[in-house]
């Protein structure tokens, strides 16, 4: 870490001030976030508690302590190698989805642009300016930008957000040689193993379930949009219904072949795989779950809260950023 | 002294005589004030009535939000009446707190006797919706029983009940008019005529209303079962009932707005009141499209005085005249998430 600090000087700073800025987002007692929930609330259609579980979410993965962690484990943050600046276009209300790639492009020391979408156009402002309030100087660095026509050609690198469609019409606009980095709509599901549909087992397995499924309203990419089951409900199911605005499909399968047979249908849009029950069965078949293109497989209940070095879409953005 | 901002409203509403951006920014400054959750989400926007000095730059709420916050410049527990949106598909309704109906009705009226009774005909009217006992919290139930009792002559009825078209009492409703010659109006859901005329087609009924006859639908063309085109439908229409193009009107409303919109006969182009304006808003770009490009409807209706008058709506359209037309609504993942529908996608694959 200290090589990589001598290395990057600004790096501890960067990450100090945006360590505060997540600190300021996870404080419920901070009267300025109190305001923003009621905004985001708004903007985004999405009831108070929905807004503040994905706050917290995001932002427990960018504290300080976590943000120099993640810099000192990728080799990417060695190279000095980075556009000068990079242009996210952002998506629609799943609200807080383009934070880690805004981060990421803030600890290269990149000037980041934030071009909101037109459906939310909140968050980025008012992530801005928690980090104005911390420091004026730094919050510089990161650009709220309104759409023009040429918007596209004025970046060397561009990160996008979108339906495959969105992203072909994006891409077609760029610079030649600028860097593209496109992360397209994709899929979730959830398998419960049968271990897990005891009971007494599944029972602790509701309120884990209950926070990936009632996030974004089951639309964003990391929530499950069925769940496999490989034994019977025993009613548990049918009593998340009354608490979740919507429910996920919920399918038995009977062996793993079947269940990989109807997994293959979705490969190119496939994302994350939540898991209840043994580690070990589904590590078992992590192999042909990667083949497959899970790029995330993690315990139910962790769905909603990937990583800073999650590779989404099996993109890694520092390399991205930085390769030569 | 200056006349109360509700007064000038109301007078806008029932004489078409008013600044529109002068209240429109007055009514802004209102909802800005006493509607704190609006207010917030203008401030994160760094808009106030101090730097907004045109209507087309009100802060507009993503519609979807009257599913999570209350929008009202009132305690909402004083509402006159809370109107909530009837789609099935969603367990949080969007719920329209109106702290009086006087703005609601004002508007309704004005634009339904232009629209429905220029010719200020009394005629029986026949509802195809659920009556306001029945569905309490819907805008259209309310609506067309505002209308039928402002207006209806004997022989108002409606007949939808527990959800179902009453189709024998309406047939003989029908039957006994067109013996008697004398004209009605019948208003109803898209959905409801639709079923009716797969009644008629079943029990073999066709009827002749009288000349001055009308007839009003409202809620769009498309059914889970089938699309039905405008064309299509007037059609049936003219087949089962008698009632000619220039007799039949088509209704767009919501229940987040207090007023309503019409389009008369083959054409699709909506029109709305003088006090509603609607600008078409370019999803990817987030400002108005450019004339004959479709985009999001944004309408600005001062009659939502004590909600939010500027609504940025999931419909899209495109400007046409002094009006718009209609494209269906953007698609969910477009408008809302990063997900792919599984199901969606089954199917195209």
């Amino acid at each position: 870490m200290s090589a990589l600090l001598e290395q990057r000087p600004g790096l501890q700073a960067t990450a100090a001030i945006l360590g505060k800025a997540a600190d300021v987002w996870l404080d419920p007692a901070n009267a300025w976030r109190k305001q923003a929930v009621e905004a985001l609330q708004v903007s985004t259609g999405f009831s108070r508690p929905m807004v503040e579980a994905a706050l917290r979410a995001a932002f427990e993965e960018l504290t300080e302590e976590k943000l120099l962690a993640f810099c000192a484990a990728e080799p990417g943050f060695q190279h000095a190698n980075h556009p000068e600046k990079v242009l996210h276009v952002l998506a629609g209300n799943v609200f807080t989805s383009w934070l880690p790639g805004a981060v990421i492009t803030l600890l290269l020391g990149t000037t980041c642009g934030l071009k909101p979408s037109s459906q939310e156009p909140l968050f980025a402002s008012l992530w801005k300016r928690s980090i104005q309030d911390i420091d004026p100087v730094f919050a510089q660095r990161i650009q709220i930008i309104r759409w023009e026509e040429s918007l596209l050609r004025q970046y060397p690198a561009i990160v996008a957000y979108g339906s495959d469609a969105t992203l072909a019409s994006l891409k077609a606009q760029t610079l030649e040689g600028s860097r593209f980095i496109g992360y397209g709509h994709k899929m979730s599901v959830g398998i419960f193993w049968k271990e897990a549909m005891v009971p007494v087992e599944l029972a602790s397995w509701m309120n884990p379930l209950e926070r990936d499924v009632s996030a974004f309203d089951l639309k964003g990419c990391l929530s499950p949009q069925t769940l496999y089951l490989e034994a019977e409900d025993p009613g548990m199911f049918e009593e998340l219904f009354t608490r979740v605005r919507v429910m996920p499909k919920l399918k038995l399968f009977e062996s793993w072949g079947e269940l990989k047979t109807e997994l293959q249908g979705y490969r190119p849009y496939l994302s994350t795989l939540g898991f209840a029950g043994p580690a070990e069965r589904t590590q078992s078949y992590e192999p042909e779950l990667r083949e497959l293109g899970f790029s995330r497989i993690c315990p139910i209940g962790r769905m909603q809260q990937p990583s800073l070095s999650w590779r989404n879409g099996g993109i890694s953005l520092v390399e991205e950023l930085t390769r030569s | 002294m200056t006349e109360p901002l509700d007064r000038r409203i109301e007078r806008f509403l029932r004489t078409d005589e008013g600044d529109f951006e002068t209240l429109a920014l007055d009514v802004f400054a209102h909802q800005f004030e006493k509607n704190l959750p609006y207010q917030a989400f203008c401030r994160a926007q760094e808009r106030t009535p101090a730097n907004v000095s045109q209507w087309q730059e009100v802060p507009a709420v993503p519609i979807a939000a009257f599913k999570s916050a209350e929008l009202a410049t009132f305690p909402v527990n004083h509402a006159a009446a809370v109107f909530h949106s009837s789609g099935t598909t969603q367990k949080t309704p969007s719920r329209h707190f109106l702290k009086t109906l006087t703005p609601y009705e004002a508007s309704l009226s004005s634009g339904f006797a232009r629209w429905v009774l220029p010719d200020q005909a009394a005629l029986p009217f026949l509802v195809l919706a659920p009556s306001p006992a029945e569905a309490p919290r819907s805008s259209l139930s309310w609506m067309l029983d505002v209308v039928a009792r402002r207006w209806g002559a004997s022989g108002s009825a409606c007949f939808v009940q527990r959800g179902r078209v009453d189709d024998w009492h309406l047939f003989r409703a029908l039957t006994e008019h067109q013996v008697s010659g004398r004209p009605v109006a019948l208003l109803g859901t898209t959905l409801a005529f639709l079923t009716l005329f797969d009644q008629c087609t079943k029990q073999k009924k066709v009827f002749q209303c009288a000349p001055g006859s009308r007839l009003m639908d409202t809620g769009g063309m498309k059914t889970q079962a089938r699309h039905v085109s405008r064309e299509e439908f007037l059609r049936l229409v003219w087949t089962y009932l008698g009632i000619p193009e220039a007799g039949c009107i088509n209704e767009y409303g919501m229940c987040e707005m207090s007023s309503q919109f019409y389009a008369r006969g083959a054409s699709t182009v909506f029109q709305g009141p003088v006090w509603v304006r609607t600008l078409v808003i370019d999803p990817g770009t987030g400002i108005p499209a450019p004339e004959g490009k479709a985009g999001l409807l944004r309408h600005f209706d001062l009659a939502n005085l004590d909600s939010v008058m500027a609504i940025q709506t999931e419909d899209l359209g495109e400007i046409q005249g002094s009006g718009f037309i209609l494209k269906g609504r953007a698609s969910e993942a477009e408008l809302k998430g990063c997900s792919v529908d599984m199901e969606a996608y089954l199917k195209s694959s």
